[in-house]
């Protein structure tokens, strides 16, 4: 076999391709390939999944109905994250305008507070939530980074910020989850020694 | 480097996002400060916890449901593609009438003009019917969008021209059939297409042009002879 193997990115153009030419088997597979990552990114965005998935859906129309001015010089990955995290923003700067409570909301608040309360609750679901509390501008680029493991150039296209902004918010973010888990990060680590105890003292 | 600094670059470090020489002094302030090393700790266990993030559920007929939407999408798109309206025809009577009322008004003072040159001649309206035609001009259509302004393709140029066309002929019939006594005044003569007007289609003012031939001088009494 001298076929070389086919790399992400040209999974997605030749996928791209076929869905300009009208296939929806392509479109589907296409689909499949992105929701769970979309998802991940949006779901922690927005409060309820609900509400992301119907973003994420939005998100796939909105690909269907620009396919034919999707030009092959980016990665399909920074032109879906875009759409998707323009379409998440606007719902939230919409909400922003808005400004409603939601009674069942509070009450959801009010019961996962007596939960966390009583029992603590695992570290990455403290760091679910700690995420979901950062502010926005730092959010999406811990996500981006971090979760979704793009490299720094794609997240500054799809956010559309200089590179440099892109690193420094990032570290700030990641300094700011540590500050908040601190006391859960110690316990953590005091758990698994291996990581504490510098060579030399062994 | 001192622990401040150090620490600045820690998460990325950690990352294993840093270059040669920085790198290399960060780990060996990292062997001798235990503050730090503390710190490090905390950073690795972040990036490894992140990673471990449990991915949030996506409902079971996600894809069915989607598919279904861009399938009424997709139809949507055949029908704007074969030029059908998406809904009625808005026909805005406001832009309408006055191009109507002005082509009106404009034939009958060429028409009552004309009454008055052909008093005496009546075998001349056949020859000014036969060779009158209609000018249009197109005039902006509040309905039409940017989309459509662009469709200056030579069939969609045609299928104008062909409809003017037509109109034209209505109007030139009419004023055939029409008995014009010689003494009659002002007249209307409007024609009406056959289908109504897409509403993606321009509006026109127009204009009739009546060509109008001397006919032969002939006494009114010798009429039959022709």
């Amino acid at each position: 076999m001298v076929e070389a193997k086919e790399t992400e990115k040209d999974i997605d153009y030749r996928l791209m391709r076929a869905i300009q030419n009208g296939d929806m088997v392509a479109f589907n597979e296409m689909v499949d390939r992105y929701k769970k990552r979309l998802m991940n990114v949006i779901g922690r965005m927005l409060s309820s999944p609900d509400e992301a998935e119907d973003i994420v859906q939005e998100t796939f129309v909105r690909v269907y109905q620009h396919r034919q001015s999707f030009n092959f010089q980016h990665c399909f990955s920074t032109w879906i994250y875009t759409i998707g995290l323009n379409l998440a923003r606007n719902e939230l700067r919409k909400r922003r305008r808005f400004k409603h409570y939601d009674i069942d909301d509070m009450q959801g608040n009010e019961a996962e507070f007596a939960i966390e309360a009583k029992v603590p609750s695992r570290l990455p679901q403290v760091l679910d939530a700690a995420i979901k509390n950062l502010p926005n501008k730092y959010r999406a680029a811990f996500m981006l980074r971090d979760l979704q493991e793009l490299p720094y150039d794609e997240v500054a296209k799809i956010l559309n910020i200089p590179l440099g902004t892109v690193k420094s918010r990032v570290n700030r973010a990641r300094m700011i989850l540590r500050e908040k888990l601190k006391p859960r990060l110690e316990s953590h680590n005091a758990l698994s020694k291996s990581t504490l105890l510098p060579v030399s003292l062994l | 480097m001192r622990c401040r600094k150090v620490r600045s670059y820690l998460s990325a470090y950690c990352s294993d996002e840093l270059g040669g020489r920085r790198k290399l002094a960060i780990s060996e302030h990292l062997a001798t400060c235990a503050e730090c090393r503390r710190e490090e700790a905390d950073y690795r266990s972040l990036a490894k916890t992140a990673r471990q993030l449990s991915a949030i559920n996506i409902a079971e007929d996600f894809n069915t449901r989607l598919l279904d939407r861009v399938a009424r999408e997709r139809f949507a798109e055949t029908r704007s593609k074969a030029y059908l309206p998406r809904k009625a025809p808005v026909v805005r009577w406001t832009v309408v009438a006055p191009a109507v009322v002005t082509a009106c008004l404009v034939f009958a003072f060429i028409m009552v003009g004309l009454q008055t040159v052909l008093d005496d001649y009546s075998p001349g309206i056949a020859s000014v019917a036969n060779d009158s035609y209609l000018t249009a001009q197109p005039m902006n259509n509040p309905n039409m969008t940017n989309s459509m302004q662009k469709d200056w393709s030579l069939a969609s140029q045609m299928s104008r021209a062909n409809r003017l066309d037509r109109m034209s002929q209505r109007i030139v019939n009419r004023i055939r059939t029409t008995s014009m006594a010689p003494t009659s005044g002002l007249f209307n003569v409007s024609a009406r297409a056959n289908q109504p007007a897409p509403w993606n289609q321009t509006y026109y003012r127009v204009r009739p042009v009546v060509r109008i031939y001397q006919a032969p001088d002939i006494p009114k009494g010798e009429e039959t002879a022709y």
